[in-house]
């Protein structure tokens, strides 16, 4: 549509011109060809027919001329003048006969003073005694000697010649004439012209004739006719050339036109003023064909000229205007985004140059374009990806994200990632993506990850073109693949692979420098979750030994903050709480005495009631925590929990007083599970109340001291847990396996082990280790710990026949060892900690059994 | 330079149209097998000759007549080589004779008497012939005839016509008057004959016949001059036509001699008004 248009604006911009400009000049020159053409023949034929006038006049002269000469001759003769003499009319007849018979004129006669006839020979008409002539003439004969004129005779006009013959005294006149007719017309006449004629003083005709050429053939039949008799045609160039000296006319006979050309002829000294008229008729059939034929001939060249400039300029609009047209609409595409246009415009000139570097510069566009849509691509996911490495601190999520990132950059199926393990160096393989994957060890160990964490170096391999398909990884089969390694300060973490199933896949250099940028990203994202996790420990471990602290100085609290913080933790996940929530409750509920610290002993230790003054210093323990915590500028928001765990729902509480929820979240579950564990634990003072009780005493205080959208979970979990504890409490001891008994001193053994080596570190487990299997040795029991596990002597497998007596020997003897080496408190904690990796079951058989040192 | 452009254009086309009008079939000139045969002599022959001429109707030979030399003239030139055929008006001289020339006679050729058709008498007799001739009368009334004045016309001694006339009406000792106008030519007589009223003349009876000269044909003492009147004798004033060619007669003269002598030459003859030999008269 826009194509026709601008192609329609350009094409005629160059036709419609050409085209108008060549008409008019093919227009301009057919008529100048024309009207010049036509005032050139004209003008030719016009002076033909004039020059065939003038000839005939001439001609006429000449006859004249040549009829006196004769007259002359025959007058000086003797005979006639002696027999004009002897007056002897017998004579004289012979004498003009005999001379009549060496002329060769119509009429030859002898006439007296009075011009009566005398002798006669010739055209019939004239006799003897006549008097054919008028006075004037006769006396014009006799004095002005010799002279021709037209005369009149018998009623024909005759050129006629006077001669005065002198014979004695008398005077006589020889007149010789010739009738003006056809004949002698024929005789005249000569030269151009189709026709001739003679007109008397009148205008009436006298004589017409054809030329010689113009009789032979029939086609000037109608001028024939017109010549035999008085034609208007000529009358009317009579009367002008009486007028102007010269008369012109045209005239058309049967289709034919001719020029008709007259004039005057009045003979050289004639006396008596007698004229006539010739006429010359000159047919204007040739040079109206002349005309007619070149006017063609201009005409059908103009037109010939008019239609191949016409075309000239089409073609060369079209090579002119198609190219551009080409060119506008690639532009448009281009404008449109799309690049794969080529433009095809033939032949050499600056068009098709100009088309070639639009190609190229469509070339460079497009590459420019295709590698910045790459590089968008790749910095989006980058981006995208940076945003998932450092919103999540979950290993898994993290590998799992940035795989799919880099399948999406690389447009690419397959791809996993093996992480190395720190302590035995062997890779593992984390996340993957493909169908066929195989996830195995001995896959893994065969990839090329083996080899590229090994060097450090990244690889590609891909595919031989033409080649068999060959499967390039082990794990995910692929046929191209890309590896690099996760490096970072300590060495290769791992390596990240991407991989195609299409044998047409290649990897370059650029994918490397790519993938490798995004290994880096990944070793610094791992880096970052490796290390919060270890400051996430220390601070639970520091924290930890804090709360030890702390419950070491009541021994008769002694779990306490063990406790309230296990009843937290089932709070928080009953209530659906976040991870660093949940970490925040735990790191509070451990730490919420810790201001007990700065209260007295004595208060603290005081069996029965306090008195005002020691219940007021203690109020002021959790007041006393904030402060000691502040300084330590935890990560989790754990000072306003220790604050204000004491506060109540309704508003009495201490030390600030807040009502309902204007007490933080986690301080109120911290409450709830302070109360209840208060409750139910024993005191040196007093034996903790049953469960029951306190699940009484929590819902009568709900709504008063409690948040009741925390107590109703908390009873919820609590009843559950008393359910489960009612199962175990109906095992007898019979119901209990070896082997189950045997696993659960294993397990708690290996989580003392694992518990201590945090703690103590690898050279004091050694040691406890070391002190350990001695004393195995010595007392012959059947056990070794082997690498922190517990383990049969002979095989290394599990215990074997191992009694229920010496897995308490043993454990007494771990106990004591541990505490000898970093204080019994501790030991409760690795006990502690070696319970929670223990399921319910068997912490209750474990309890069942007596299994704990001291 | 527009107006030049054009004039070039307009001549080229205009010469372009003439040159093509101005081819012409060229006119095919006489072969050199053709024969040219030089024919002059009497004049009064010269018309019968140049009827058989015109009858002949042979591509190989070509008839060039030559100005009017009288029977003489003719005999001469055939004897002198000048000429392939001399006519001939009259007996050959003894002397012409003697030229061994072939002479062929082709036909009896009367000589008539006549006058301007204005003119009204029917004929004259020998002795009123004889006295117009020597200037007795002046004028035609005096003979019966309208008030014209006698032109009288005659020709030289020497010609064939008047030699006849002499031998049969005038008589060999009339002394013609001087009033009397003599005339070169035959054709000048039958002119002056058709356009001078009052003229008397004498001329060939076949070249009146045969060219229908309106004048007025005189009876001679009341015979008229006619084919019939030739042939019986009754018309008695007669002269041969004949040719001379030279001895040995060539090819293509002989074929000429011999056609001369046939039927179809014959019959060209007598419907021309003159009087050939009977068969085998033609020597």
């Amino acid at each position: 549509m826009s194509r026709n248009v601008l192609g329609r604006h350009l094409y005629s911009q160059i036709v419609l011109p050409l085209v108008a400009a060549s008409l008019l000049v093919g227009l301009i020159a057919t008529v100048v060809a024309v009207y010049f053409l036509g005032g050139l023949t004209d003008r030719w034929i016009d002076q033909v027919a004039q020059g065939a006038t003038q000839n005939l006049d001439s001609r006429f002269n000449a006859e004249a001329d040549s009829m006196l000469r004769t007259s002359r001759v025959i007058a000086d003769s003797a005979r006639i003048r002696q027999a004009l003499e002897s007056g002897d009319s017998q004579r004289i007849s012979g004498k003009v006969t005999e001379l009549y018979a060496s002329v060769d004129y119509d009429r030859m006669m002898v006439l007296d003073e009075n011009g009566i006839v005398l002798a006669v020979t010739g055209e019939p008409g004239v006799s003897v005694g006549d008097s054919p002539l008028g006075e004037g003439r006769l006396s014009f004969a006799q004095l002005e000697s010799t002279y021709a004129s037209f005369v009149r005779l018998n009623d024909r006009l005759t050129l006629t010649a006077f001669q005065p013959v002198f014979a004695g005294a008398e005077t006589y006149t020889l007149v010789v004439s010739e009738d003006i007719d056809e004949r002698f017309l024929e005789g005249v006449v000569g030269g151009t012209g189709e026709g001739f004629a003679f007109y008397d003083e009148q205008g009436a005709l006298v004589a017409g004739t054809l030329s010689e050429n113009a009789a032979a053939g029939n086609e000037h039949a109608a001028l024939g006719e017109a010549l035999s008799e008085t034609n208007e045609a000529f009358t009317r160039t009579i009367e002008s050339a009486d007028d102007e000296g010269a008369g012109r006319g045209t005239m058309t006979l049967d289709e034919q036109r001719y020029r008709v050309a007259t004039q005057r002829l009045e003979l050289e000294g004639d006396p008596s003023g007698s004229y006539g008229h010739v006429a010359s008729v000159v047919s204007q059939a040739v040079t109206d064909e002349a005309r007619s034929t070149t006017t063609s001939l201009i005409t059908m060249w103009s037109m010939f000229a008019v239609l191949a400039l016409v075309g000239l300029g089409g073609w060369v609009a079209r090579r002119v205007s198609d190219p551009l047209v080409e060119l506008t609409d690639g532009a448009r595409r281009i404008a449109d985004g799309d690049f794969s246009t080529k433009i095809q415009v033939s032949g050499v000139n600056e068009i098709s140059e100009l088309a070639v570097s639009f190609n190229a510069m469509m070339d460079s566009l497009r590459d420019r374009s295709e590698s910045l849509t790459k590089k968008v691509l790749e910095l989006a996911t980058l981006y995208e990806m940076s945003r998932a490495l450092g919103s999540t601190l979950e290993m898994d999520v993290l590998l799992e994200s940035v795989l799919d990132s880099a399948l999406r950059i690389f447009s690419v199926e397959l791809g996993y990632v093996a992480l190395r393990d720190r302590e035995s160096g062997k890779l593992e393989l984390k996340v993957w993506r493909g169908s066929d994957a195989r996830a195995d060890e001995e896959a893994l160990r065969s990839s090329m990850s083996e080899w590229v964490v090994r060097e450090g170096r990244p690889l590609i391999f891909n595919p031989t073109r033409g080649a068999a398909e060959e499967r390039v990884d082990s794990v995910t089969g692929a046929l191209a693949a890309l590896c690099v390694p996760l490096m970072s300060a300590e060495g290769t973490l791992g390596s990240i692979t991407v991989g195609s199933h299409d044998p047409e896949f290649r990897f370059n250099s650029d994918d490397v420098r790519l993938l490798s940028t995004i290994a880096n990203h990944v070793t610094i994202a791992i880096g970052n979750i490796e290390l919060f996790s270890s400051l996430q420990d220390a601070y639970l471990s520091t924290v930890r030994s804090l709360a030890a602290a702390v419950d070491a100085k009541d021994p008769f609290t002694r779990g306490h903050s063990d406790r309230v913080a296990q009843y937290s933790i089932m709070i928080a996940q009953r209530l659906g709480l976040s991870h660093e929530q949940r970490v925040a409750l735990e790191m509070a509920a451990y730490l919420h005495d810790i201001g007990k610290i700065g209260v007295k002993e004595e208060i603290l230790l005081k069996p029965g009631r306090l008195t005002e003054v020691e219940m007021g210093q203690m109020r002021h323990h959790p007041l006393i925590g904030a402060n000691i915590l502040k300084p330590v500028g935890f990560p989790w928001p754990i000072t306003p929990v220790v604050r204000h765990h004491h506060e109540r729902w309704d508003g009495a509480g201490y030390p600030a007083g807040l009502r309902g929820e204007e007490t933080p979240l986690l301080a109120r579950i911290l409450t709830v599970a302070d109360a209840y564990e208060a409750m139910i634990a024993d005191r040196p003072y007093r034996r903790g109340r049953t469960i029951e009780d306190a699940i009484e005493e929590l819902e009568r205080c709900a709504g008063t001291q409690f948040d009741p959208k925390i107590v109703d979970p908390f009873i919820g979990i609590i009843k559950e847990q008393e359910m489960a504890h009612s199962t175990v409490d109906a095992l007898t001891a019979d119901d209990i396996q070896p082997e189950e008994a045997r696993a659960i001193f294993v397990a708690l053994c290996d989580g003392m082990f694992s518990s201590f080596r945090k703690l103590g570190g690898p050279r004091l487990a050694s040691n406890v280790e070391d002190e350990l299997n001695h004393y195995f040795a010595e007392t012959d029991a059947p056990l070794k710990i082997v690498n922190g596990r517990m383990s049969g002597k002979a095989n290394g497998e599990g215990p074997g026949d191992v009694d229920l007596d010496h897995m308490r020997l043993a454990l007494r003897r771990i106990d004591a060892t541990m505490g000898r080496m970093s204080g019994h408190t501790l030991v409760d904690h690795f006990y502690s900690d070696a319970m929670e990796g223990l399921s319910e079951r068997m912490r209750r058989i474990a309890s069942y059994l007596e299994f704990y040192g001291t | 330079m527009l107006r030049r452009h054009w004039l070039a254009i307009v001549v080229l086309a205009v010469m372009t149209l003439s040159l093509a009008g101005c081819v012409e079939q060229s006119t095919q000139s006489t072969s050199d097998s053709t024969h040219r045969l030089r024919v002059s002599g009497s004049g009064t022959a010269l018309p019968l000759i140049r009827i058989l001429t015109d009858g002949f109707g042979s591509d190989e030979v070509e008839f060039v007549y030559l100005p009017g030399l009288h029977s003489g003239g003719g005999i001469k030139g055939v004897a002198n080589g000048d000429l392939e055929i001399g006519s001939v008006s009259r007996e050959l001289a003894p002397d012409e004779a003697a030229l061994e020339l072939e002479y062929v006679k082709l036909a009896d050729d009367g000589l008539v008497l006549a006058t301007h058709p204005g003119v009204n008498i029917d004929g004259l007799t020998t002795e009123q012939v004889r006295g117009i001739y020597r200037g007795e009368y002046n004028n035609w009334s005096e003979l019966g005839g309208p008030d014209l004045t006698i032109v009288i016309l005659d020709r030289n001694e020497d010609e064939s016509a008047k030699i006849i006339l002499r031998q049969y009406v005038l008589g060999s000792d009339l002394e013609v008057t001087d009033k009397a106008v003599n005339l070169f030519y035959e054709p000048d007589m039958v002119d002056g004959l058709q356009k001078t009223e009052g003229a008397i003349g004498y001329f060939s009876l076949g070249y009146g016949l045969s060219e229908e000269i309106p004048v007025n044909y005189l009876e001679l003492d009341g015979v008229e001059a006619s084919l019939e009147n030739i042939e019986s004798g009754a018309y008695k004033m007669v002269r041969p036509l004949g040719f001379v060619v030279a001895r040995p007669v060539g090819d293509p003269i002989a074929d000429f001699v011999e056609w001369a002598g046939s039927p179809e030459a014959r019959e060209l003859m007598t419907q021309a008004g003159f009087a050939p030999p009977l068969d085998g008269q033609a020597q």
